[in-house]
This record gives C-alpha cells, structure tokens and sequence, in this order.
C-alpha cells in the first residue's frame, strides 16, 4: 500500500434486514461506478476491454445484499455489482482498473479480474463459465467445514450453454452443495440475443433437470431479487443443496467498450424499468423525502469521486517484480 | 496462382474476401461461430455473410467451443466444409479436446475413410492491456499435433491467401490471426490468391543475420531490419507464417547465408514455437551457424493487464534490433 485508504466503504454486506435505502444507495454507487468508468475509458485513463452493468445494477446487489460474511462469490467478465455489494474498497478497484499498484492485484488482473480475498470474492474471472466451476469447489470445501456458508454463483444467460454450465450444476445438486447460482439473463450473450443462442429461454427451467429448485425474479426489482436470493442462501446454509435463480434485466450500454452495436433494436430498452427509478419511485411511496434521495446520491458521487482520486494518485506498479517471477519459471529471462 | 492486380485493404477485409469468395464458389462451405453472423465477428470477419449466404451457412452459435468444434467434426464427416471461429485463442483452450481427440486424429486413425476440411480460425497476441486471460499466443499447442496444420498469417495479402489455402485443403487447419493486424493495410492480390500451407517466405533479403519471425513480430522484424540498415547491416527477414508443417529448407537456407539466427515469436520463449524453430535450424545448419540461434519472445508471466506491465513482457522491434546487434558483434 502507497496511500493510507482514507475512503467511504460501503458496509460489509450482512444482515439479511438491509433496507431498501441501502439496497438503493449500493445501486445508486454502482451506477456512478460504471458511469464514471465509461469517462474514464474515453479519456484512456484506462485501456484493455470494458464490460459496464448500467441498467443491470438490481440483480447484482440484491443478490450479495443476502450474504454474510464468511461466504464467498464467483462472477464473471461483468463483475462490478460484485465490486461494490460485498464493499470492496473503490478506490483499490478502481486503481487496479487503471492499471495502478495499489489495486487489489497490483494492476496485473485489470476490470474483469478483481479477486479480494478479504470480501470472499474468489472470484470472478473473464472466462465464460468459470463462475460455475469454482463455485462446485466453494461448495465442497463450504459443507466439509460444516460452518454454515454459502457461495453465491454468478453467471449470465449466454453461459448457460457453456458445458461447465452442465457439469457444475450435475455436481452442486449430486453433492447437495450450499451454492446459489444466479443467472443474470440480460437477454443478450454478447451480440446474440437469447432466442437465438437457447430454444428454452425461461432458464430458470433448466433447474429441473438437476432436480434442484429454480425461480425466476424481476431482475429490475432489487427488493425482489434480495428477497428470492436470501431464501435460497437460507435453503443453502440449512444443507439442502442448490437453487438455481434467474434475475431478467436488460443491459442498458454495450456489451463492452468495443461495441460496434447493430445488432439489437434501438428501441428495445424503451419499456424497461430502471432498477434505480424503481428503487426510488417506492422509497418516495414509502416516505421518504426528495431531498434524502439526492442526498444519497450526492454522496455516491462523492464516495466515486474519492475512489478515483486514490486511483490516479496511485504509481504505477513496477516491472521489477515480473522479472523476479520469471527468474523461476523462464530461467535466463531477458532484461 | 496469384491474381496481378492488387486492391489496398486491411488485414480484416482480406479474410473476409478470402471467406465470401470461397463460400460463392462452394456452397459446402458453412460459418459457425460466437456472434459470427448477426453481428459479423467482434474484430469484423464474416461482416455481410448472413445476408450474403443466408442463416443455414452462416451460424451464431452458444458460448460452447468445444461443442462447435466437435459439431464441426460431424459436419466434417458428412460432407460439409466447416469454417469456426473461437474469438481468442484463450478460448481455444476449451476446445482443446476435440481438436487434440476427432480433428487432428480421425483421418488417419480410421484410415482414410474421412477427411476433416475444417477451419478454425481463431486471434490471439497481446498489446491491448487485455490481461492474463485474453492475451495469450498459444499456437505451440496446436502446431504440437500431427495432422493438423498450424498457419498465422502477417499481412493482408497472406491472411487471403493461407485462409483460401486452408478452405480449399482436404485436410484440417488452425489460422492464428492476431488482434493487432486486423486493422493494419496492404495490397491484396484480386481474384483467386492461394499461399500454399507449409511455406515460409523471404520477405526482406540479406546477408549479415536472419530474423525468423511470426505473426506480428513479421512487422516488428521489418522495422528492426531498417533500422539495422542504417548501421550497414543487411539483415534478412523471413516469415515463418507455416508453423506445422514447417518449411525447414526455406529457414535453414537462410541460416545458412547469414549464418546468424534469431527467431521472434510473441509466444512464451520456453516450449514455444522458436522452441522448435531454432531445433529444427540448428539439425539442418549447424554447420555454418557461427552461434547460437537467439530466441525472443514473451517473458515468462501471465500477460499482466497493467500498461505499465505488459510492454515489459512482450517482444518488439527494439528487442529484435538489439539481439541482432548482440549476436553480430559477438561474432564478428
Ligand atoms: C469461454 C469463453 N467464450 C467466449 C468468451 C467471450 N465472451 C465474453 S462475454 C461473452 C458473452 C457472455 O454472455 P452472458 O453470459 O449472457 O453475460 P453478459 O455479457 O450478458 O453479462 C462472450 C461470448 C469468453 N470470455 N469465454
Ligand atoms: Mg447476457
């Protein structure tokens, strides 16, 4: 560590109580997160590919939001609800997105591969399918210590047709795993929409070939994630085995940051909720006033801001270390 | 076989013309691949294709390598010519096994009774900050099998020329584009334009050292090699461009005129491809090699993601330079 780490956190993630104030004011982070990223790669403060969540921020953190700690997760290539809903320290990932040394992994994993062992993020990876593979070992090891945690598996519509997606889900219902597979169906793997890649869209029906429950939720109602997600992890941490969960939501940016798009109608997102103006529309329904709104929102953009700040402070990490490792493994490794 | 006149396009546009040629000419041949169709491929490939050739011959597949690549076999057995695209050759490792197990075995284990016109074309190489998991040049893997042919084209002109080579072959080939070519430009020929597989390619002549180079490190050579003029030494760039099978009199030939050899490859140096390039030129010249053959390549770490990091692990036309340098003058 270079920098004393003076920023906001957000709170671990942990009572199964966590109000729709949190639950709105993590989304509401996230949002900024991804918003303030997509400058970033326009400015080329930060480079390699980029895969952003806007419009997909519910399913993200109303999953982790049924987590304690001691638990671990698994995502994919799109990881950022996972970043912010188990309290990373932003401005660690947002230094290790720019490259930086004091990012969680000194700047060699970059956006996609942000593990932090600390949060029991281990971890996502950019390789569709991973998420489901590690999760079957969480799990093992989960039930051989007999401790009551769980793994929350995240993974996408399109990685439902990955074979790991087959082999994981036989092995976590053989062996009664405590893992909670969360299939974030934006209805799109990369450019190819949902029809075209699975004749059986409704994937929540797949569950029933492994014998395990599967549900489907309104990927846009974090309330209603949170709620679907928490009884699973309930199902899970009591040892009878794995759910399957499908959240529907919509990607509102492109799949990544070399989207030529083309490829889906323009006005497909039209009728879409938007999981912060749902959010916001029912903490308004509920009492709350405007002016808490914005605060809530003032101080996401100001813990983003803070993030960022740490983030471009941080030096840049030092080669030095690349040839150390390659001193073992490439003996003679040129200078 | 080469057409006389030339059009200026990219590296891209070159594949793409070699795919729509052969297509109209064949209607056996079909693509299938991850977002081939619909969208025309993330680097932009088999843009036009559907609608050219209609769904039944141009395929968005699911996220399933090795089942695309094990579809591929059956349509192989039934009288297809199947052309795949796996995005990155990380990904390539998923289908490993039936590239390793059906494509590079069958015609021989079941003694001749089928053949395997199959394609996969899939890019690799680092130099976008894109990280350990979409970085990685790993050719060797492939090139390892008998019966398979391993090519990477460097130019425009090649990339047409080796991808209609390979649509037209009986027998099955792995093309490695890399993902920092498909933008770059050059004169491809018009019409028909085969380059036969198995065949390097003197691209630059001279006498004082001979760079074997592959893929992008071609470009990086060539510059290397200019620079080399202006201090009087002649150096001779030869693109290796077939790694299995491997032209052996073409490179050692060369070794033998300059009798100074250094192989670029972008790929890990240990039991890379220069791994087997510098073998095979040490056995056929030894003789008049006045030292060592000189192996580049990356430096033994997972491609970091950092642009602070990953120019530190690759090779480049400095490098290239300066190990020409070294060699020359520890053999003067
Ligand atoms: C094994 C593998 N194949 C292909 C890719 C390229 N790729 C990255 S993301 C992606 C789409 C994934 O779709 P989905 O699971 O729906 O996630 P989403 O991007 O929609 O969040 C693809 C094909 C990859 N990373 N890994
Ligand atoms: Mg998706």
């Amino acid at each position: 560590m270079t920098q004393t780490l003076q920023e906001r956190r957000s709170p671990l993630p942990s009572s199964p109580d966590i109000d729709l104030f949190e639950l709105y004011r993590r989304m509401r982070v996230l949002r900024r997160m991804d918003e303030v990223l997509a400058e970033l790669v326009a400015e080329r403060l930060i480079t390699g590919p980029m895969h952003l969540g806007i419009g997909q921020e519910a399913a993200g953190i109303g999953a982790t939001a049924a987590l304690r700690p001691g638990d671990m997760v698994t995502a994919t290539h799109r990881p950022h609800a996972q970043y912010v809903g188990l309290g990373l320290p932003l401005g660690r990932t947002f230094a290790e997105m720019m490259g930086r040394v004091d990012g969680q992994c000194g700047g060699r994993g970059g956006h996609m591969l942000i593990a932090d062992a600390e949060h029991g993020l281990l971890a996502p990876s950019g390789i569709v399918g991973h998420s489901l593979l590690f999760a079957v070992g969480h799990g093992l090891a989960q039930k051989r210590a007999g401790q009551g945690a769980v793994t929350l598996c995240v993974t996408g519509d399109g990685a439902v047709n990955s074979g790991a997606f087959n082999e994981s889900l036989n092995m976590a219902a053989l062996w009664r795993l405590p893992v909670v597979v969360l299939v974030e169906n934006n209805g799109y793997g990369l450019s190819v929409r949902l029809d075209r890649h699975s004749h059986q869209t409704e994937l929540y029906r797949r569950a029933a070939g492994y014998g395990i429950p599967g549900e489907v939720v309104d990927g846009n109602d974090v309330e209603a994630v949170h709620q679907a997600v928490s009884a699973a992890v309930a199902r899970a941490r009591d040892g009878q085995g794995p759910v399957l969960v499908e959240a529907l939501t919509f990607r509102n940016n492109g799949f990544s940051s070399s989207d030529r798009g083309g490829y889906r109608d323009p006005d497909e997102g039209a009728g879409v909720t938007d999981p912060l103006e749902l959010a916001a529309r029912r903490l308004r329904e509920r009492g709350a006033s405007v002016e808490e709104l914005a605060e809530i929102d003032r101080l996401a953009a100001v813990e983003i801001d803070e993030a960022v700040a740490f983030a471009k402070a941080s030096p840049w990490p030092d080669t030095e270390a690349l040839f150390e490792y390659a001193a073992k493994w490439d003996e003679g490794a040129r200078r | 076989m080469t057409g006389t006149t030339t059009t200026r396009m990219t590296y891209s546009q070159a594949l793409n013309d070699a795919l729509r040629r052969e297509m109209a000419a064949d209607d056996r041949v079909v693509v299938l691949g991850e977002d081939v169709a619909h969208y025309g491929g993330i680097f932009s490939v088999t843009r036009g294709l559907l609608d050219e050739f209609g769904a039944d011959r141009v395929l968005d597949t699911p996220i399933s390598e090795n089942g695309i690549v094990g579809g591929a076999i059956g349509m192989a057995m039934s009288g297809l010519r199947p052309v795949v695209e796996i995005m990155y050759t990380d990904f390539l490792c998923l289908a490993l096994d039936t590239i390793a197990n059906g494509v590079a075995a069958f015609p021989f284990a079941f003694n001749g009774q089928v053949s395997m016109p199959i394609v996969v074309r899939t890019q690799g190489g680092a130099g976008i900050n894109a990280g350990p998991q979409h970085s990685k040049s790993l050719e060797a893997w492939t090139a390892h099998l008998p019966g398979l042919h391993t090519v990477m084209p460097s130019s425009p002109a090649d990339a047409k020329g080796l991808l209609t080579a390979a649509l037209r072959s009986d027998e099955p080939v792995v093309l490695v584009e890399h993902k920092l070519l498909y933008r770059s430009e050059g004169e491809v020929p018009e019409g028909d334009h085969l380059v036969p597989l198995g065949t390097a390619e003197v691209v630059r002549p001279g006498r004082d050292a001979t760079v074997l180079a592959l893929s992008r490190m071609v470009p990086e050579a060539l510059t290397a090699a200019e620079q080399l003029a202006r201090q009087g030494l002649e150096v001779e760039v030869v693109d290796v461009r077939s790694l299995r099978p491997l032209d052996t009199a073409t490179l050692a030939a060369s070794a033998r005129r300059t009798g100074r050899v250094v192989v670029a490859a972008e790929s890990w140096v240990r039991y890379g491809p220069s791994a087997e390039i510098a073998a095979a030129v040490t056995e056929l010249a030894f003789d008049d090699l006045r030292a060592p053959v000189v192996r580049l390549g990356s430096l033994g770490v997972p491609y970091p993601a950092s642009p602070a990091l990953e120019p530190s692990v690759l090779p480049n036309a400095a490098a290239i330079e300066h190990a020409v340098e070294q060699l020359v003058k520890r053999t003067a």
